[in-house]
């Protein structure tokens, strides 16, 4: 048996203490512990994206970070993106652009590309596609999560937040 | 075994000290380690998480001589820092094209010159090879298309790292800590080939740790270009990579570093292609020329006999990229 670990941190604005096993990742976690299935096991090796998640509002694959890393951090997934206001730009985008089909890559996608809306909000297409290189989807051919991206940037400009 | 425990020390000298318990590994980014640990190649009895002990400062130092990257910073960082991208603009490129974003957010500059081999065989459970410490190397005779074009006699791995040709062009020097006494050592001495010893990648034994980065600031004259090759132009690993650094002179050339990435156990300098640059202009037939050179003493496998080519055409390519040709 491995030991576990008491940590908290904040997941999507609540304060959270749990013990972990020290050799968990923080998928297992946020998945079977904390029951927060939107972040998606694909590959569990960091190839494919479906994991990311924002840890102090950087995106990484939750899949390649131990549980225990999250320690004192701030855990944002895709259950966060959505205010009592309703869905985030980009999640609408999503939708009002066909850019979900199985939807499984879906809750990476839309982190990795809040993740890139907010670190610049002036985002260009080719940066975009350059941005989402670490998350694969089977469906769409991406070009329509591309659009759907760009047309947040669009939204952006014209007020709304990422 | 699975873990037993995880340690976070604060300081390098205790980092040292829980890295020389049984079973202690060391962890950064952990997306190298965690990734073993999920193949069931690694099992550490003890985490020793390195983030405190390490700094992630990237900063000018010696008086404005010199760059110094901690080594716990990102790859994204390093890739985003205005000032490696002003003096050592090769490393810049280097680890913007290595793995994904989301891996660049977690893996460090020291992670990346330390993980360890991406060899199929030495990442799958069942294939105890010589540098698992077993016997034979699976890659001789096997599924070899993306092993070492030099060097590959006993071992075929090629080392990983996007970031160790553009360190080993510039003539980096790193910092070690933690046990024994803190002390410098050029790039060039750091990486072990599989004929000094086949289980291991560097000489760092246990309880030291890669704490820094230095590059000397070059002239301003100097240029630089990294170029690599992937199967997927997108999220994939090199299966050639160059770096160049050029230092032009009165007449052609002063001085020219060539190093080659992913072709062999170790990131490689190429000394006889560096001398026939000596004192020449760079025009395309002297960077073919240069290309062909490199591929001197390559010894492909039955299936990867096409990096050879990748190696005349890349080196070609960066040369004259620096040259701004
Ligand atoms: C899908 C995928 C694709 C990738 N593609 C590329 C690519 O194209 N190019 C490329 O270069 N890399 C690639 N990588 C590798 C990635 O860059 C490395 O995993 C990362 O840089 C390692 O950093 P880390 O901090 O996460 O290392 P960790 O996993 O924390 O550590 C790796 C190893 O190094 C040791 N270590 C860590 N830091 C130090 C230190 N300061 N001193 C001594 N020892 C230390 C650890 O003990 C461990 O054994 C890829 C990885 C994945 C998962
Ligand atoms: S190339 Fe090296 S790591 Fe791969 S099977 Fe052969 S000995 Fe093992
Ligand atoms: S599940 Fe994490 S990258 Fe695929
Ligand atoms: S919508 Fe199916 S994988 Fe992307």
């Amino acid at each position: 048996m491995s030991i576990t670990k008491a940590i908290s941190f904040t997941l999507n604005g609540q304060a959270t203490r749990i013990e972990v096993p020290v050799d968990m990742d923080a998928l297992t976690m946020i998945r079977d512990v904390l029951k927060l299935t939107g972040t998606k096991l694909g590959c569990g090796e960091g190839e494919c994206g479906a994991c990311t998640i924002l840890v102090d509002g950087t995106a990484v694959n939750s899949c390649l970070m131990f549980a225990v890393d999250c320690d004192g951090r701030e855990l944002t997934t895709i259950e966060g993106l959505a205010t009592p206001a309703g869905r985030s730009v980009l999640q609408r985008a999503f939708v009002e652009h066909g850019a979900v089909q199985c939807g499984f890559c879906t809750p990476g996608l839309v982190m990795q590309g809040t993740y890139l809306l907010r670190q610049n909000p002036g985002l260009t297409v080719a940066d975009i596609r350059r941005g989402i290189e670490g998350n694969l989807c089977r469906c769409t051919g991406y070009q329509k999560v591309i659009e759907a991206i760009a047309a947040a940037v669009h939204e952006i400009e014209k007020g709304d937040r990422a | 075994m699975k873990p037993f425990a995880y340690i976070r020390p604060g300081t390098l000298e205790d980092a040292a000290r829980q890295l020389g318990g049984r079973g202690a590994v060391g962890c950064a980014g952990g997306t190298d380690l965690l990734d073993r640990m999920k193949e069931r190649i690694e099992a550490p009895r003890i985490l020793v998480d390195l983030k405190g002990a390490l700094d992630a400062r990237i900063e000018l130092v010696d008086g404005g001589q010199a760059l110094r990257i901690g080594a716990a910073a990102t790859l994204a960082a390093v890739a985003g820092s205005p000032l490696v991208l002003k003096h050592f603009p090769a490393l810049v490129r280097a680890v913007e094209t290595a793995a994904t974003p989301q891996i660049r957010n977690l893996g460090t500059i020291g992670g990346n010159l330390c993980q360890r081999p991406r060899c199929w065989y030495f990442r799958a459970r069942d294939f105890e090879c010589m540098r698992r410490g077993g016997r034979g190397c699976y890659a001789q005779e096997g599924e070899n298309r993306y092993h070492a074009v030099f060097g590959n006699e006993l071992c075929a791995i090629t080392h990983p790292s996007n970031a160790a040709p553009a360190l080993l062009a510039y003539d980096a020097t790193l910092g070690l800590g933690g046990a024994g006494e803190t002390r410098r050592l050029s790039i060039h001495e750091f990486f072990v080939g599989c004929d000094e010893d086949v289980q291991r990648e560097n000489i760092l034994e246990a309880g030291t740790l890669v704490t820094e980065i230095r590059l000397a600031l070059p002239a301003a004259s100097v240029r630089a270009a990294y170029a690599e090759l992937k199967e997927k132009q997108s999220n994939d690993w090199a299966l050639v990579s160059v770096a160049v650094v050029l230092e032009p002179g009165d007449a052609g050339l002063r001085r020219a570093a060539v190093a080659l990435g992913h072709v062999a156990p170790v990131p490689m300098r190429m000394p006889e292609v560096e001398a026939y640059l000596e004192h020449k202009v760079l025009t395309p037939e002297v960077a073919a020329r240069a290309g062909e050179l490199a591929t001197a003493h390559a010894t492909p496998l039955a299936q990867n006999g096409y990096k050879v080519q990748l190696i005349r055409v890349l080196v070609k390519r960066a040369l004259l990229e620096a040259a701004g040709r």
